[in-house]
């Protein structure tokens, strides 16, 4: 049910040309230079060390390795990230 | 949005994680609005900033579940307030400083007169001091108009006084009156000013006492106001016993005589004067409830000879009196000059020249005109009499002092 749910909400977005991340919750990631990464619709932390951060998505979660990672701004739908990032995955 | 200048008005609270698994605390905090930021790991936690507002929410999420939450740092206006505590002694002289310079700035501590000429500078400033204008005067106590116009009511002489209040310092502004000449209206003689030959005499009114060629001194009567009535010509072998009385008039003429003036100058063919030379060096102490405390010392570089004057101020308060004693040396030097007969001899005669002059005063005419040497040749000094000779009108109106009896 849950999963028909999103397929129609999905094909609606598509349909009206409106984006994901406003209708469906999709996460949005901007990566600035190798330093700085921004990432809305997050759903919490799971994991913090200083060379590893994954975060809950409303999907699977977000795995991001790198080196003195550090959480520069943390807000319910936002958050901030700097430190050198290594590399940026998804997983489910 | 976090900002950080808003953040710091707020007041932000660095604090130190402690314990197993702190993501968890943070998505407790974020799911209950508390806004965290800069968040980073450390070998003995983890560091995150929050707001003040948010501290005490945070604190009880990690009683909660057993974390121990360690206060680092604080920052921001909030906890300044300490700060302030902490240097109470600071800002409390900082006040006091300022409420002291504001307190004695409301005082007048300096009078100076200007524009006085002839009314003496002592009688205005005491004047002024009856009125409530005196160093140490409070300045809510009197108002300038009202002193000015006391003043001008006391003192006669003058025309305009104004007050101007600047700062701690009160100028007494002033400007004199001038009266018209005294003008003598009744009967007097016309008497000789200065001794002299006389030379000419023109009477317009009066009974002329000398003629030319007639040395007079100085108060001697030229002109006599008592004029006898004459003898008719015509009449003289009629004797009359009646004998009229003379009659009173105001002598007018002029009387111009020979004056003569000496001035007398002397120079050395060696001189030594001693000179200032302009560097000095002072000293000043203040006295205050009899302690002395040096404010300044003087620095002596060794002066060979120096000139040394005291002044002496004193500061009247209504806390009592504070003395300023001022001390200043000046160095002096000593020059040695060298003239020879010729130079030393026009020297002297300048000298007697400028004195002659200042006795006779300028704009007069000099007829004649004499130098003599007073000194021999082998003294050290040259000794110069100058005597010069005008003409000049020596009449000055005296009036005569009319007795009750009559004469």
């Amino acid at each position: 049910m849950e999963r028909r749910r999103e397929l129609l909400n999905k094909a609606m977005a598509e349909f009206l040309e409106l984006p994901g991340d406003l209708v469906l919750d999709l996460p949005k990631i901007t990566v600035v230079g190798r330093n700085e990464l921004y990432l809305e619709n997050h759903r919490g932390i799971i994991e913090y060390a200083l060379n590893r951060l994954r975060i809950n998505l409303s999907r699977g979660f977000l795995e991001i390795e790198g080196e003195e990672l550090q959480i520069k701004t943390l807000m319910p739908e936002e958050m901030g990230i700097s430190g050198e990032i290594h590399s940026i995955r998804f997983l489910d | 949005m976090s900002n950080r200048f808003l953040n710091q008005l707020a007041g932000i609270i660095k604090v130190n994680l402690r314990g197993e698994r702190p993501e968890k605390i943070i998505n407790l905090a974020l799911s209950r609005g508390i806004h965290i930021w800069d968040i980073k790991k450390t070998d003995d936690g983890m560091h995150m900033k929050v707001k003040i507002s948010g501290f005490e929410a945070l604190e009880n999420i990690c009683e909660e579940y057993n974390y121990s939450l360690e206060v680092i740092k604080q920052e921001g206006v909030p906890f300044l307030k300490g700060l302030f505590v902490r240097r109470l002694g600071f800002w409390a002289g900082a006040v006091i400083f300022i409420a002291a310079l504001y307190f004695m700035a409301s005082f007048i501590w300096f009078i100076d007169v200007s524009g006085n000429q002839k009314v003496d500078k002592s009688r205005i400033i005491m004047t002024a001091a009856r009125y409530g204008v005196y160093p140490g005067a409070p300045r809510w106590t009197f108002s300038r108009s009202e002193v000015e116009g006391a003043m001008l009511r006391d003192l006669n002489e003058l025309a305009y006084v104004k007050i101007d209040i600047k700062g701690v310092k009160a100028t007494i502004e002033v400007v004199e009156k001038i009266f018209p000449r005294e003008e003598i209206s009744g009967p007097c003689h016309i008497v000789a000013a200065k001794e002299g030959v006389v030379e000419e005499v023109l009477v317009l009114a009066g009974e002329a006492q000398v003629e030319k060629g007639k040395a007079v001194s100085k108060g001697d009567i030229l002109i006599s106001g008592v004029v006898y009535p004459q003898k008719n010509p015509f009449m003289e072998g009629v004797e009359e016993e009646l004998e009229e009385k003379p009659s009173l008039v105001r002598a007018r003429g002029q009387v111009k005589a020979r004056v003569w003036y000496q001035g007398y100058g002397e120079c050395r063919l060696r001189t030594e004067k001693i000179l200032i030379s302009g560097k000095k060096s002072s000293e000043i102490k203040l006295e205050i409830g009899g302690k002395t405390i040096p404010l300044k010392k003087a620095k002596i570089k060794n002066y060979d000879y120096s000139i040394s004057e005291m002044k002496q101020k004193e500061i009247k308060t209504p806390l009592g009196s504070v003395r300023v004693y001022k001390t200043c040396w000046r160095e002096q030097l000593k020059k040695i000059t060298v003239y020879n007969e010729e130079e030393a001899l026009s020297i002297a005669q300048e000298k007697a020249m400028k004195s002659l002059l200042k006795k006779m005063g300028k704009d007069k005419k000099i007829v004649n005109q004499k130098k003599r040497l007073l000194s021999s040749p082998s003294d050290s000094i040259i000794r110069v009499q100058l005597s010069v000779e005008t003409i000049e009108d020596i009449a000055r109106a005296e009036p005569i002092n009319v007795s009750p009896n009559g004469n």
